[in-house]
């Protein structure tokens, strides 16, 4: 054999161990797959001391001078984190319309209390010996309580994993998240998934959200402020529901849009592509005019006029009637009239949702000040500091255009 | 002199610059950008566009004046021998010194979307042994699978990244333009030159075209088309994290493809098809440029061919590679020789072409007093 010979078999034999990659070598039967996570909040305890945070822990932390004297507030917080593990086995020998008898469950749900997420995750390693693998995760849903508190310490671990994904769904449960992650739906055979496509399915209706983990975190970096998703848990526990949203300040919850509130707002955001309103007839108390749109376009402009700044937001939606109660004759009349009586009730949504969000809770979630930034820079630099103080304040003008296009089926 | 076993073409030398080119920026470039000049980071490539070509027509017209020499060789005849000796050392330093960054990149990158338990010394080492195998085979072979992987890999990365823009769009997030005044971006648009470490390889390349006058051309289209296709990754990126998220994320060009979701991809993780596409662009790059390496020694030292300084150039790239402590230090390796690169592609260049000039005038003036001398 040729030198040249001997040096190819020597690296053809190297490159069996350097090119396989056989480190990471992990079968699919050696995992346990997270398709859903929940955190609540199990314990926050505050304590008062003299102990300052260590310096060389915290170089950052600046020793004031004459400090020693103060009392230090340390909270101890630890989360509740509950996952939704996906029994492989079961979900292949099962049916996919939830009927696992004979199978085993599909679902195992479990859970570990500890001050961090990643450590939470090690503390329910000791009971799974499978390491848990996020790369599959569908759904975060964080209990109120939990994201009364701060949402950043959750979020981070959930953005800075390698595995995970950002477009998993994230919501905030009214109530404990681990119940919502421990129902058991008919449809599908794991929760997650189930709660996975309700998010899904928000556009439709718009009186829910369809939030996922990117939206939210681009969101609360750029302001600390947020609208995601609300989840509540029915009585029998057996279902979901996904209606209204979660409202976000400073990376903490501050409060919820119920479901006409929601569709209001993301109306006025121009996020909305369907959804149904209905009116009443005005001889006739009882009968009701239910309209679905399927269009929605939303053009949000700043206005300064005499000095004073001022936002017009303009919705223009299109659309066709699905019921009608009051047996009237649909002539053109009629219809402008329910145009006209559309076009007010959705005024009076949008009204709710910004009343709410302005003057109740404080948080610029339609981002007005962005558009301010880019209608006129020069004066955002201005005021940009005291925009907390001044949104509240300005006004804010709602024009709505409602169109029915058809009228279904019948005349 | 002439290399005929290593001259590639007009349409190689294309594919060769457009796959070098390609490397560890296009990932981390958008939050670079981001964390310098914010929301105006999708004008920072366009902006390189022009000083790239000024940069590039300054080599050509150092390959026009001297087509069939290196800067090796004709260096100590424009600088004098003690100051083309320093150039040289700082040419090949620069050298190392970036082939191991991104060899160090390329690590954490694949550690990071990959092959998170496997050793980055082995994925380094593994990626060093195989590129330097094409490397002894020479430049031609090192410009045929820079075709291949270009015509490959090119289409199914700018697939990927175009999904992005389905759900969102990039136009919100670049307005206000220029809020903050031009100069912090026409400084990043200078300074982004440097980020394109390849262009230096045009101070030994033109030896080894077999069409020199094309070399502007040729080069100049490469050059546009793959910043285009940063403008491009870096347009989506904007629309989907904006300039605030940008700075969060550590390669935002292949988390942007992780939040595509579309009822048609049925693939789950689209991510890892665009990992696969970089790392092949990737091979090439660390491929020409340990080429670079071992040629620019060969001429250096004036040996016979750069087929044996490949393999001992290894050890240290690798000791290089695993200097950084950690990914900070690692950015703060970029930013120097991001400045390091802008010294290398514009000052050097117009340094050598001052010294031909500055040559010429006393060649001129003994021509001159020659004829002089012989009319009377």
């Amino acid at each position: 054999m040729t030198s040249k010979g001997r040096w190819t078999l020597v690296f053809l034999f190297l490159s069996m161990f350097i090119f396989c990659g056989c480190w990471d070598r992990t079968e699919i039967d050696e995992r346990a797959f997270v398709v859903g996570v929940a955190v609540d909040l199990a314990e926050a305890t505050e304590t008062n001391g003299s102990k300052p945070p260590s310096p060389q822990h915290f170089p950052f932390i600046e020793k004031e001078a004459g400090d020693t004297s103060l009392t230090y507030t340390h909270k101890q917080i630890s989360y509740l984190m509950t996952v939704e593990l996906a029994v492989l086995h079961a979900l292949s020998a099962g049916p996919s319309d939830g009927n696992k008898e004979g199978t085993g469950d599909p679902s195992w749900v479990i859970g570990a209390t500890a001050p961090t997420i990643q450590a939470a995750s090690t503390a329910i390693n000791l009971r799974v010996y499978r390491p848990l693998f996020f790369g599959h995760q569908q759904v975060l849903i964080i209990g109120e309580e939990a994201a009364r508190e701060n949402l950043r310490p959750i979020l981070d671990f959930f953005t800075r994993h390698t595995r995970t994904k950002r477009k998993m769904r994230i919501a905030i449960a009214q109530g404990k998240a681990s119940d919502i992650l421990s129902i058991k739906p008919r449809l599908e055979a794991l929760a997650s998934v189930y709660l996975f496509r309700l998010f899904q399915s928000a556009p439709q209706h718009s009186l829910g959200l369809d939030a996922d983990l990117n939206q939210a975190i681009v969101s609360l970096h750029s302001s600390g402020h947020a609208v995601i998703s609300r989840v509540r848990r029915s009585l029998d526990g057996q279902e979901a529901y996904n209606g209204g949203a979660a409202v976000i300040k400073d990376w903490s919850l501050v409060g919820w849009l119920e479901d006409i509130e929601t569709q209001g707002y993301l109306l006025a955001k121009g996020v909305s592509s369907s959804g149904r309103v209905s009116i009443p007839v005005a001889t006739r108390p009882s009968a009701l005019i239910e309209y679905v749109y399927h269009h929605c376009r939303t053009k949000t402009n700043a206005r300064i006029e005499d000095g004073k700044l001022s936002f017009e937001i303009e919705l223009c939606l299109e659309g066709f009637i699905t019921e009608e109660t009051a047996a009237a004759d649909l002539t053109t009349e009629f219809i402008g009239w329910v145009e006209e009586a559309l076009s007010e009730e959705i005024t009076r949504r949008v009204h709710m949702a910004l009343h709410k969000l302005q003057k109740t809770y404080g948080v610029d979630a339609l981002e007005l000040g962005r558009h301010l930034e880019i209608s006129d820079p020069k004066l955002w630099e201005r005021i940009k500091g005291d925009w907390p103080q001044l949104y509240p304040t300005v006004p804010i003008r709602i024009d709505t255009t409602a169109r029915i296009r058809r009228t279904g089926s019948t005349k | 002199m002439k290399y005929d076993n290593e001259r590639i073409s007009d349409i190689s030398l294309f594919f060769l610059l457009s796959a070098a080119i390609t490397e560890v920026g296009v990932l981390e470039m958008p939050r670079l950008f981001a964390e310098s000049v914010g929301r105006d980071l999708w004008l920072v490539p366009l902006l390189m566009i022009p000083v790239l070509l000024l940069s590039l027509y300054l080599f050509c017209l150092l390959g026009k004046r001297f087509p069939d020499e290196t800067v090796f060789e004709y260096g100590p005849r424009l600088l004098g021998r003690p100051l083309a000796q320093v150039l040289f050392a700082v040419l090949i330093a620069y050298w190392f010194l970036v082939t191991g960054r991104m060899m160090r990149d390329f690590a954490d990158v694949v550690r990071l979307t990959l092959l998170s338990l496997t050793p980055a010394e082995v994925i380094i080492g593994s990626m060093l042994v195989s590129a330097t195998y094409l490397v002894r085979k020479g430049l031609e072979p090192i410009s045929r699978a820079a075709t291949i992987i270009i015509l490959i890999t090119v289409p199914i990365g700018l697939g990927i990244t175009m999904l992005t823009y389905i759900k969102t769009s990039p136009v919100m997030n670049m307005r206000p333009v220029l809020a903050h005044g031009p100069w912090k971006v026409l400084k990043e648009g200078v300074r982004g030159v440097g980020l394109v470490e390849q262009l230096s390889a045009f101070f030994v390349c033109f030896p080894f075209l077999s069409k020199p006058e094309k070399a502007w051309r040729t080069a100049a289209i490469s050059v546009v088309i793959t910043i285009l296709l940063f403008a491009n990754v870096t347009f989506s990126t904007l629309a989907v994290f904006g300039p605030v998220e940008l700075v969060h994320v550590r390669l935002p060009a292949l988390s942007a493809v992780q939040t595509v979701e579309q009822p048609f991809i049925f693939i789950e993780s689209l991510s890892s098809f665009y990992v696969a596409t970089w790392i092949a662009q990737m091979f090439i790059t660390i491929a020409f440029m340990l080429w670079l390496i071992a040629t620019g020694i060969q001429k250096w030292l004036g040996h016979r061919d750069h087929i044996g300084l490949a393999t001992p150039a290894l050890p240290i790239i690798y000791l290089i590679s695993l200097s950084p402590a950690n990914v900070a230090a690692l950015d703060k390796l970029i930013r120097i020789q991001e400045n390091c690169g802008v010294f290398i592609h514009l000052i050097l260049p117009l340094i050598l072409l001052i010294a031909v000039r500055r040559r010429r005038k006393p060649e001129q003036t003994n021509k001159q007093q020659g004829r002089e001398d012989g009319d009377s």
